[in-house]
């Protein structure tokens, strides 16, 4: 293992005594670069963060998407710190909750109503059961490849299921609208509902737009057969469109499901929908122990209010596109094929002449060990603090990386 | 699954998979290869619903020849999959009919004594397993059954062909130890193979345990492979889901051929 790493190995042994798998789901070492990447985070600040051996890294991964502002940014933590001054946890939602829903369902072109929760899966599952409720039917398309959590009918991993969990889940391949009219054909009047991702962004593959008709055709169907259209915007989120990500790609849901860069660290999401599906949404039945906290309100209301003021998507989608070109540029230099795919601030990015990652995992150590975290199968994220200065010295330490390795392959 | 249905993929099972492991078992074990001395043999397994495969036994090991082969000395027919699913589990049913051999017959006896010995070795005892010596065949032994598992049902059955198409493809290779010899599964619809050696094209991923406890652990799914994997004992590398989806299956594998007991 990489001596470079010392300290989160020895934690990483800590906690493997005491935690099943030492750090569990995406975060864990296995998804990323076990023994070459670093484990465990010390303290952030803008599009930087630092390991607990103390190394300083450009961040493309911003927490996995929910940092869209930077690290520790002052007017989120300021209102932040002024709801906590007032308290967080109470008997009762407060008037945060109030504003922040008015807030969302004012951004959002179709919603007439919102909910809040925690994490991104709250709301998918729910938003499916809404679907189940408004439709009295039972089966759920979704595409293959896709995430939406860790709930039975949809998580990645494969303990602890039966096969009655997904008894009624079915998958068709991302722009394969003719396999969708199949499923719709096949199960008419059984389908409740189908969640779709803006674009397709499934790890360690190319990210994909949806092809002309494509997702207008999903949404087409779905009126005419009467399947209620939800949107996993949770990865997207705020970072293409203000209004959700579905108004960037000309099609509109029934529901969309926000999380990540929606409190800008702090743990919130929110599922929004339309009048007719109101009644549905008030019968399932959601909750959870903190999921009226007021402080992560208060935080994504201030989030909001930034993004908006400081023009943060066309910055972050500027900016991303500024690596995207540096990226292209250090492969073409190298005589290596770097491929970007996705959104320029939700970008992917991969070494096109292998299919198995050896190379694209290589190159990603490389630039780790010199202070970039580019992740080698996930897709990257782009926040509000990288500066252009940041992605060129970003670009600086991939392109040396490259270099290193381009020694070892040649 | 109807138990028609259960009882074809568990005769396959037993004869596509677990009895070609016989070759590794001779190959390892001086028992195996005594009871052999001079009492060479060759058996096929027949079932009416068309499965079947021969073993030519001999002290080197077992070659096994998918499908009936001419030149078997003994032709065994099972009448259905249930006689044969229930024979290979060592269930109470009735005896297959001997169809060619009749003479030869009694060379079933070291048949059964070999199948005992195989047992030994992939059930292996505390005792067994805390041998180093052991573990350095015992695991690329057990891997090869279960991948060759894995391949049978992709075949066979129609969850396993639904997750064959729903997830990643392309050759897996597992090893112990970096320079081990690797167990291979192509993974891909229509050209399920896999084999033993460094196969002809580069793997997608390769996984390679450092540390033969914690394969033999893994193998019998009393490992935690997150930790593993990142403590570096287990390492993956290229097409990390690959080896998980692949893993899934292998886990899979189990029900079939060692059922849980019903309460």
């Amino acid at each position: 293992m990489n001596t470079h790493y010392e300290k989160s190995l020895q934690l990483f042994d800590r906690a493997s005594k005491v935690a099943p798998g030492g750090i569990y789901g995406h975060m864990s070492p296995a998804a990323c670069l076990p023994g070459a990447s670093p484990y465990y985070a010390v303290r952030g600040e803008g599009c930087r963060y630092w390991d607990v051996d103390g190394h300083e890294y450009i961040d493309f991964m911003c927490g996995y998407g929910p940092v869209i502002l930077g690290y520790n940014h002052p007017e989120v933590d300021e209102a932040a710190a002024k709801q906590r001054e007032l308290g967080n946890c109470f008997n009762h939602p407060t008037e945060r909750f109030v504003e922040l829903v008015e807030r969302l369902v004012s951004l959002v072109d179709f919603a007439d109503w919102g909910v809040l929760a925690k994490n991104g899966g709250d709301v998918t599952t729910w938003a499916i059961q809404v679907a189940r409720e408004h439709t009295k039917r039972k089966k759920i398309i979704r595409l293959k490849g896709s995430y939406h959590g860790v709930d039975p009918w949809c998580t990645p991993g494969h303990g602890g299921l039966i096969e009655e969990d997904r008894e009624h889940i079915h998958h068709f391949a991302w722009n394969d609208l003719t396999a969708f009219q199949g499923l719709v054909e096949r199960y008419r009047g059984e389908i409740a509902g189908l969640i779709i991702s803006p674009w397709h962004h499934p790890v360690f593959a190319d990210s994909d737009f949806g092809a002309p008709g494509f997702l207008i055709g999903l949404e087409r169907i779905c009126r005419a057969e009467g399947i209620v259209l939800i949107s996993d915007d949770i990865r997207g989120g705020f970072r293409l469109n203000i209004g959700g990500s579905h108004e960037e790609f000309g099609y509109t849901p029934d529901i969309v499901c926000f999380c990540k860069a929606l409190g800008n660290g702090y743990p919130i999401s929110a599922a929004l929908g339309t009048d007719a599906l109101r009644v549905a949404a008030s019968k399932v039945f959601l909750t959870g122990s903190y999921w009226n906290s007021a402080v992560p309100m208060a935080a994504a209301l201030k989030t909001l209010e930034i993004l908006e003021r400081d023009n943060v998507i066309a910055k972050i989608k500027q900016t991303g596109q500024r690596l995207s070109d540096g990226l292209v540029k250090i492969g073409e230099k190298h005589g290596h094929s770097i491929k970007p795919s996705g959104p320029p601030s939700v970008p992917f990015y991969r070494l096109t002449e292998e299919k198995n990652f050896l190379r694209q995992q290589q190159w990603c150590a490389e630039a780790m060990q010199r202070g970039a975290f580019l992740h080698p199968h996930h897709n990257w994220f782009i926040c509000a603090a990288h500066t252009d200065a940041d992605i060129d010295a970003g670009l600086q330490i991939a392109d040396d990386a490259l270099a290193a390795c381009v020694k070892q392959w040649d | 699954m109807k138990s028609t249905a259960l009882q074809h993929i568990q005769t396959r099972l037993f004869l596509h998979a677990v009895l070609p492991t016989l070759d590794a078992v001779i190959k390892a074990s001086p028992k195996a290869q005594a009871l052999l001395k001079d009492n060479h043999f060759s058996v096929c397994f027949k079932t009416r619903s068309g499965l079947s495969a021969s073993y030519f036994f001999t002290t080197g090991g077992c070659e096994y020849i998918p499908g009936g082969s001419t030149s078997a000395g003994i032709e065994l027919l099972f009448l259905t999959d249930g006689q044969a699913a229930a024979t290979f589990l060592e269930q109470k049913t009735f005896p297959p009919l001997p169809t060619k051999g009749f003479s030869a017959l009694g060379k079933m006896k070291t048949f059964v004594a070999l199948t005992l010995e195989m047992q030994a070795w992939l059930k292996p005892d505390a005792a067994k397993l805390a041998g180093e010596q052991f573990r350095q065949i015992f695991v690329p032994m057990t891997l090869g059954l279960a991948l060759r598992a894995v391949a049978q049902l992709c075949r066979s059955e129609r969850r396993f062909r639904e997750q064959l198409a729903a997830g990643p493809q392309g050759l897996a290779a597992f090893q112990l130890g970096k320079d081990g010899e690797p167990v291979w599964l192509r993974l891909v619809t229509n050209e399920l193979t896999c084999g033993q050696g460094e196969p002809a094209d580069t793997p997608d991923v390769r996984v390679i345990f450092h540390d033969s406890v914690l394969a033999a652990e893994a193998l019998q799914d009393k490992a935690d492979a997150l930790t593993a994997v990142g403590n570096g004992a287990i390492e993956v590398l290229g097409l990390v889901p690959l080896a998980d989806h692949l893993n899934a299956m292998m886990e899979r594998v189990q029900g079939y051929i060692d059922p849980p007991a019903k309460q």
